[in-house]
């Protein structure tokens, strides 16, 4: 059946990793264990804060809250150990390289930059100045026209569809 | 039976009703192709359009937009990772690998077909097994929706591929944000602070889009400078024998499909995920491990949603319950233009159940048609280059965002969730049980505790339940199997490690 | 769907250059429930034809949550030109004395009133019980009847507790996401019985899915004229009566009274339209049709009967005294 082998798989040079079972990797990545201590204290916080809602019975509203945090820290404690018992994270990598390349620093304070925009200069305007500082930092400075025109030309259509199409006011 | 005949006979007369299915499908893909935007929000919006309009164009019109929608969703998800629609969550999963391949007309085109499909089966099990499958989903308790959504969940664990214990955590905190807000049984606030906006809860479509298309985007831009996958684009429609192939697993998860699009409240997004996970189950040899672009994961959930749409009539044409969100709508819609939606819809008005099982045959073809020819267009799309188009794309996120209720707010959270989801995903914890997490935890919330309502809050009564109606134990033995399945007493009893 | 675009755009640039004045732009109407529901039907009804009269488009969005609060707070919010219109029912009414929110109608000018919707108790086809009398006999003798609800604040809530208060028994209930849910559950046998809005359950009565046992009225509802009114049964239910949901449009009260007559009189046109009528009759809701001081002393007729009712129940967080709601004549 020749032509059904067209839809089967080969991985990279006929190696298929096999993602169904979950192989563990042999080092911690920065940060791992803050994240675990984060997560954990993310369930304490929200089974905290369930125990103002009215309990009493079965059904009531607090019980799936409850149960919910009560999950999370146990899978975080479970997950605090594992990640101990791995070696330590490469000498190499540092806890800010890994979390923020420069390039998502600069599209997050653009994101941030963005939000604190949008209810001042309104959708058109944050919205393209957004679009071209974006493509023009991320292509390093060059085709800064094309940035500029495709920004404009999508700009446009978005606008068009949304505001008359669909008779959506944007911000 | 004549008469049946000419009822389905009707769009095909009419060269206005034609037209609009058709442009129904073409928009409707559109729509569900925006991140954001959701048949739902189309739908409603197209009753108000067509309000003066004669009934049979503003169903034809608005049948085509929800076969296309369902449809849109999906491509970009596999194109961009980012579900148009949390039916398409699954499809992501492994459309997406295989989009980075360059394999991305291969697994629209396989999605297209089977889609099709699928729609015919819902379409034809609607023709005939309308009344008895409504009368049976009538008999759904609140503890067996309780049981579907715990089947959703334990799902959480082995979506993504990574490990399954974050994924459960990442599960949690989807539920238990799902809790933020006004509980819809008591009014009482959970989790709001005094905070307005907080009250309203949590959409999950801003979270959905946050955590897979912003932060997407945002991990995309930590391999600057990796060129986007060429495309390979030379066989796009599968060959014969490759749809044979499949044909199984496609009628399995369509059947699925329909009977839980059948179930009043139930629509698309379940029906994939549980498609999705019965696929993983049952398939014993995938074209490639599930989680890097195995083609049956494709396959299963598109045919559960497409088969759902069908499914969701059932309900809705034979006793007045909608199926889904979109023929809740559609029920308003006959509603405004003078029918009475109910179990009297089939009698008084007959032509009404032909009419609309052919409006959908003719957006399913439509669908076929439309759908490979955009393949190379939309293929093309994830060659430009990420520089551009994800600026775009996060700008269309913010668009989609936004018009879900015209919030500011919803863009921050949005924005807010793309960051979380980064971080999230560069420590191994997987965005889509978030998400899951997020859809499922009111319905498992709701029923759990309708159902102990149902017993009077008492312990025992509600655990009864579980095994004395036949519903429920059979619910309860297929999750139990589920468990044991996963361990390795079960394996090695099998054979299979 | 292009071609009702471009007439609607000739229209828009016709009516502006005419008049010049309120609407100028299109407006925006949050209606405080979700799509496909009663209050959702209603407008959707309704503002096609007022914006015909109107000339500009009301663009409708469901703006839904905390029974209708956060489409009540969300237009209260925006300046009141006339330009933001809230769809809402009968929920805030309840609002201050249960302390969801502290803005309800008193900061509202009602434009119109549209439609009424009286509660009615039904039961599935299968039920044991075929007449009212036999369903609260049952309650009172100790059996256990589950009831439908949809929260606290809705019309099944409130007619529950109405119930429960004039026959002093107590109902188990089941809550569920709006009326819709809770015959579904009803049909499948999940719960003994509910009170819901005649829209909700008009068709189903019809085609014998379900028995309606008792008119939460005064008198018979023609559409259903085989449902006995609750009074014919129980005395007892007279004081409460009128009460029931009812569906309206409404502005800020510092709205300008030019702009709040152009709406006034588009809607009034609207409801006398025949087309509304017959969506009136199929959806089995009872016409209103009322506007300025009738609907203003409506509302709070409706309001003092359900703050109280609830209050006195135990089913409210603060007396209705407390905001000035007067209690109902003859209670």
């Amino acid at each position: 059946m020749e032509e059904s082998r067209e839809f089967l798989a080969e991985g990279a040079a006929g190696t298929v990793k096999d993602l169904s079972k979950y192989v563990p990797e042999a080092r911690r990545k920065p940060g791992e264990l803050g994240m675990a201590v984060l997560m954990f204290l993310l369930g304490a916080l929200g089974y905290y804060f369930a125990l103002d809602m009215t309990s009493g019975e079965y059904s009531s509203p607090s019980v799936f809250p409850k149960l919910a945090s009560t999950v999370i820290m146990a899978c975080s404690a479970v997950n605090f150990f594992k990640a101990v018992r791995r070696e330590k994270p490469e000498a190499a990598a540092t806890l800010k390289g890994y979390l923020l390349p420069m390039d998502v620093v600069v599209v997050v304070v653009l994101l941030v930059a963005y939000c604190v925009a949008l209810p001042r200069l309104h959708f058109v305007a944050s919205s393209y100045a957004f679009m071209v500082i974006g493509m023009v930092y991320l292509q390093r400075g060059k085709n800064i026209v094309r940035a500029l025109l495709i920004s404009a030309v999508s700009l446009a259509v978005l606008v068009a569809v949304f505001r008359y199409l669909f008779l959506v006011i944007l911000p | 039976m004549e008469q049946n005949l000419q009822y389905f006979l009707i769009p095909f007369l009419s060269w206005e009703m034609m037209v609009l299915i058709w442009v129904g499908v073409f928009a409707g893909i559109w729509v569900g192709a925006i991140p954001g935007l959701s048949v739902t929000m189309a739908a409603s919006l197209l009753i108000s359009f067509t309000f003066s309009w004669d009934l049979n164009s503003a169903l034809a019109l608005i049948c085509g937009v929800f076969v296309g929608g369902v449809y849109g969703g999906s491509i970009t998800a596999i194109l961009l990772n980012i579900p148009g629609a949390p039916a398409a969550i699954a499809t992501g999963i492994e459309g997406y690998p295989l989009a980075q391949r360059g394999e991305a007309g291969k697994a629209i085109g396989l999605c297209t077909t089977v889609s099709v499909f699928a729609s015919f089966v819902g379409i034809i099990v609607l023709s005939v097994a309308a009344p008895v499958i409504a009368n049976f989903s009538l008999k759904f308790s609140p503890r067996d929706f309780f049981l579907l959504a715990v089947m959703g969940i334990l799902l959480i664990g082995s979506i993504g591929g990574g490990d399954p214990i974050k994924g459960i955590t990442a599960g949690a905190v989807g539920v238990l944000l799902s809790m933020v807000g006004m509980d819809p049984s008591t009014g009482e606030l959970r989790y709001t602070f005094g905070n307005i906006y907080l009250m309203a809860g949590i959409s999950f479509v801003t979270a959905m889009i946050g955590l897979f298309g912003v932060s997407e985007a945002l991990t995309q831009f930590r391999n600057a400078g990796k060129k986007s996958p060429k495309q390979n684009l030379d066989r796009i429609i599968p060959s014969w024998a490759t749809f044979l192939k499949y044909l199984p697993l496609s009628i399995r998860s369509s059947l699925l499909g329909v009977f839980i699009g059948a179930l009043p409240g139930t629509g698309g997004d379940v029906a994939a995920l549980l498609a999705y996970d019965q696929a993983k189950r049952t398939v014993r040899h995938p074209s490639r491990p599930f989680g890097t672009g195995a083609y049956e994961g494709i396959v299963a959930p598109e045919t559960a949603n497409k088969g759902a749409i069908g499914g969701a009539f059932i309900p809705m044409l034979t006793l007045g319950i909608p199926g889904d969100a979109v023929t809740a709508i559609i029920i308003g819609a006959l509603y405004i233009h003078g029918l009475k939606p109910g179990p009297m819809l089939m009698i008084e008005t007959p032509h009404l159940f032909w009419m609309i099982v052919s409006c959908l045959s003719i957006a399913s073809v439509a669908l076929m048609v439309l759908g490979l020819v955009s393949v190379k267009p939309f293929a093309k799309i994830i060659e430009i280059p990420k520089e551009i188009i994800m600026p775009v794309v996060i700008i269309l996120s913010v668009i989609g965002t936004y018009a879900i209720q015209n919030s500011v707010v919803d863009i921050f959270y949005m924005i807010g969730f793309g960051i979380i989801g980064y971080f999230m995903r560069l420590y191994g914890y997987a965005t889509g049980p978030m998400v899951l997490g997020l859809i499922l935890g009111p319905m498992l919330d709701a029923n759990y505790r309708r159902a102990m309502q149902g017993a009077e809050n008492q312990l025992l009564p509600f655990l009864e339940g579980f095994v004395t109606n036949p519903i429920s134990l059979f619910l309860t033995l297929a999750i139990v199997f589920l468990l044991v399945s996963q361990t390795s007493f079960y394996r090695r009893w099998r054979g299979l490690e | 769907m292009r071609k009702l675009g471009l007439a609607l755009l000739a229209v828009c640039v016709l009516a502006g250059a005419a008049f010049g004045a309120y609407p100028e732009k299109n407006i925006q109407g949050y209606i405080m429930w979700g799509a496909g529901g009663a209050m959702d039907n209603v407008s959707r009804a309704i503002v096609p034809i007022a914006q015909e009269h109107l000339g500009k488009t009301i663009i409708l969005q469901n703006r839904t949550g905390a029974t209708g609060a956060i489409a009540t707070t969300f237009v209260a919010n925006q300046p009141a030109d006339g330009y933001s219109i809230l769809f809402g029912a009968e929920n805030p009414n309840l609002y201050k004395v249960t302390g969801l929110s502290q803005i309800d109608y008193d900061q509202f000018e009602p434009v119109f009133l549209m439609m009424a919707n009286v509660g009615v108790v039904i039961v599935s086809k299968d039920s044991p019980y075929t007449s009212y009398r036999e369903l609260i006999e049952a309650a009172a003798s100790g059996k256990t009847i589950t009831m439908g609800s949809t929260g606290p604040g809705g019309l099944p809530y409130v007619a529950t507790t109405m119930i429960e208060k004039i026959h002093d028994v107590k109902f188990n209930k089941m809550q569920f996401d709006g009326e819709g849910p809770c015959i579904t559950a009803l049909m499948g046998g999940h719960i003994d019985a509910v009170a819901v809005g005649l829209l909700a359950a008009a068709n189903f009565i019809h085609s014998g899915n379900v028995k309606g046992l008792a008119m939460i009225s005064s008198e018979r509802i023609e559409s259903v004229a085989s449902v006995p009114a609750v009074t014919e049964v129980y005395e007892e239910y007279r004081p409460y009566l009128p009460w029931g949901a009812f569906f309206g449009a409404f502005v800020r009260k510092e709205t300008p009274a030019e702009v709040l007559d152009v709406l006034r009189s588009a809607f009034t046109k609207a409801f006398q339209d025949p087309r509304f009528d017959e969506f009136a009759k199929t959806m089995g809701g009872v016409k209103l049709g009322i506007t300025g001081d009738d609907a203003k002393k409506y509302i709070r007729q409706n309001q003092s009967v359900a703050a109280w009712l609830l209050y006195d129940a135990g089913g409210a967080k603060f007396s209705p005294e407390e905001f000035g709601i007067e209690r109902p004549q003859g209670k």
